[in-house]
C-alpha cells in the first residue's frame, strides 16, 4: 500500500465516522466506496472488510446510546441474534454473485440509500 | 418477557437486516430504525440505540462468516475503521450544533455521485 493510499484511506475513514455520526447512517456505505475505490480490494471483500471496519464504531455508539438510556437491549438482542441467520444467507448470496454485479447491485443500493436521506428532508 | 407478536417482528427485522448487512456490507440500521419505529412504535431514539446493539451483533457475525473464507483484510479494516472511531465522536458532537437540510440534501447527492462512479468502475 503506498503512503498516499494510507492517507486518503485514513482521511476518508474519519469522514465515514463522521458522517455516520452526523446523519445517523451507517459508516459502511462509505466504508465500501473507500476500500473498493481507494485501497482496490474486490467489491465482495471490500464489503466484507467494511463489516470488521464497523466493529468498533458501534461497538462505541451502542455503549454511548446504553449510557443515554436509550437501548431496549431485549429487543435489541433479539433483532441482532436473528440477524445471524440473514447474515448467513446474505453470505452465500454474495459469494455467489459475480464482483461486477454486486458492485453495481451495491451502487444500486446506494441510490436508494440517497432518496431515503431526501425523502427525509421533504417539508422542511 | 416480549409479547410473542413482538418477538417474532423483531426476528423477522433481525432476518431481513441481517441478510442486508451481508449482502452488502452495511449495518442494516437502514432497515431497522425505520421498523423499529413503524411495525413496533419506538420512538426514533430508543430505535436508533437497540439498532445499534443489534448492529453490534450483526457486524461480529457477518465479519467472523466472511473471514472463514479470506474475504476480510483486517489491516484494511482498522486503516479506516479506527479513524471512523474519531470521527463518529466528532460528527455527534456536530450534530448537537447543526441541524441542516441542506447538508442532508447534499451528502445524498454526494452518495449519488459515489454510486455513480462506482458504475463506471
Amino acid at each position: 500500500m503506498s503512503t498516499t493510499t494510507v492517507v486518503l484511506a485514513l482521511v476518508l475513514g474519519f469522514s465515514a465516522g463522521a458522517l455516520s455520526g452526523l446523519f445517523g447512517v451507517g459508516g459502511g456505505i462509505l466504508f465500501v466506496p473507500t476500500l473498493a475505490l481507494v485501497v482496490g480490494l474486490s467489491q465482495l471483500d471490500a464489503q466484507a472488510t467494511s463489516l470488521a471496519a464497523m466493529i468498533p464504531v458501534v461497538a462505541f455508539g451502542a455503549w454511548q446510546q446504553h449510557r443515554a438510556g436509550n437501548v431496549r437491549w431485549k429487543a435489541g438482542f433479539a433483532v441482532g441474534a436473528a440477524s445471524v441467520l440473514g447474515v448467513l444467507g446474505g453470505a452465500v448470496l454474495a459469494t455467489s454473485l459475480d464482483d461486477d454485479l454486486l458492485r453495481n447491485l451495491f451502487a444500486v443500493f446506494l441510490l436508494l440509500v440517497a432518496a431515503q436521506l431526501l425523502w427525509s428532508t421533504r417539508g422542511r | 418477557m416480549l409479547p410473542t407478536r413482538s418477538l417474532l417482528m423483531l426476528a423477522g427485522v433481525g432476518v431481513a437486516s441481517g441478510f442486508l448487512s451481508a449482502l452488502f456490507g452495511v449495518g442494516g440500521g437502514v432497515i431497522v430504525v425505520p421498523a423499529l419505529v413503524l411495525l413496533l412504535g419506538f420512538d426514533t431514539r430508543s430505535a436508533t440505540g437497540t439498532s445499534l446493539a443489534a448492529i453490534g451483533i450483526t457486524a461480529v457475525a457477518g465479519a467472523f462468516s466472511f473471514s472463514l473464507f479470506d474475504h476480510v483484510h483486517w489491516n484494511s479494516a482498522a486503516l479506516v475503521g479506527l479513524p471512523a472511531l474519531a470521527g463518529s465522536i466528532a460528527g455527534v458532537r456536530l450534530q448537537k450544533r447543526i441541524s441542516s437540510t441542506t447538508l442532508t440534501r447534499l451528502f445524498a447527492l454526494f452518495v449519488v455521485g459515489v454510486a455513480i462512479v462506482l458504475f463506471l468502475e
